[in-house]
């Protein structure tokens, strides 16, 4: 059975999906039925969803750029080959 | 213990007259005396289990300090993953403890939803030391897994996460403050 101080040391990595099934698995449980560790939870996944949303836009690049590096690429010539 | 194997006898007689030699260099890559005596005594320790791979009448020396370098690095090494899996623990529970002290006041963080927010979070991530900014933009814009953020940075996965949480928790600090400024917070009760 794991306890408060093992959920809250263990958060970030649990929100961002990196720990083993099992373990997730329990932390879920607890999430589920801790009065204490449940606010933070919510709190955290409101936070990560904020920065996520604060992305700007989908980073689409100036409509120049694709020739520029056409262009650069062109200027290169046919001779190149494969690396390796 | 004498020497009474004649394997045991030749070590002794080889590799004894450096003690003090490895000892000194030890001495330079700790700088600790009971460390440095410590990794001494392994150094002799993993020399005579590998003393088959020791050519006779070769350099000594170099030999017992390449192994205790070797040594050194690797302490060095578990040393550093303990550190960094001590300190994305410690940023978890600072992140508890942040989350206290909005308990009274927001505690599921509703402030997050505030429609200015995501100018101020791009504004207060641009602030951030680069180190914490750039973790954090792999991570939660670009959505590479510790694993792929150890790759393209060329550290450590504990390094990642104890650079992840610092970077997020130092944000929500900035996000907080600015959540407390803006009157975004109740007033009830948990105000400095």
């Amino acid at each position: 059975m794991i306890d408060c101080r093992h959920v809250i040391g263990r958060m970030w990595e649990y929100l961002d999906g990196e720990l083993p099934e099992d373990e997730a698995e329990e932390i879920r449980a607890h999430l589920d039925v801790c009065g204490r560790c449940n606010p933070q939870y919510q709190f955290q996944i409101r936070f990560l969803s904020a920065v996520v949303a604060s992305r700007p836009g989908e980073g689409a690049p100036s409509p120049a750029l694709a020739g520029r590096v056409k262009a650069a690429l062109d200027s290169i010539g046919p001779d190149i080959h494969p690396a390796g | 213990m004498p020497a009474a194997d004649p394997r045991r006898a030749a070590f002794d007689a080889e590799m004894l007259p450096h003690l003090e030699a490895v000892y000194r260099f030890a001495l330079s890559l700790t700088r600790e005396t009971s460390e440095a005596e410590d990794l001494t005594q392994d150094t002799f320790l993993q020399a005579i289990r590998h003393w088959e791979q020791y050519q006779p009448g070769s350099n000594a020396r170099a030999w017992l300090f390449t192994i205790c370098r070797n040594l050194r690095s690797r302490q060095a090494e578990r040393r550093a993953r303990v550190e960094a899996t001590d300190a994305a623990e410690l940023e978890n529970l600072a992140a508890a403890a942040l989350h206290a002290t909005m308990v009274p006041v927001d505690p599921t963080g509703g402030f997050f939803d505030a429609p200015e927010l995501g100018d101020v979070i791009r504004r207060e991530l641009d602030k951030l030391p680069e180190e914490y900014r750039e973790v954090v933009a792999l991570s939660d814009l670009d959505d590479l897994s510790y694993a792929g953020i150890s790759q393209v940075l060329g550290v450590p996965v504990g390094t990642v996460k104890s650079r992840l949480f610092r970077g997020r928790r130092l944000l929500q600090e900035a996000l907080v403050e600015y959540a407390r400024d803006a009157g975004l917070l109740g007033r009830s009760g948990g105000e400095a």
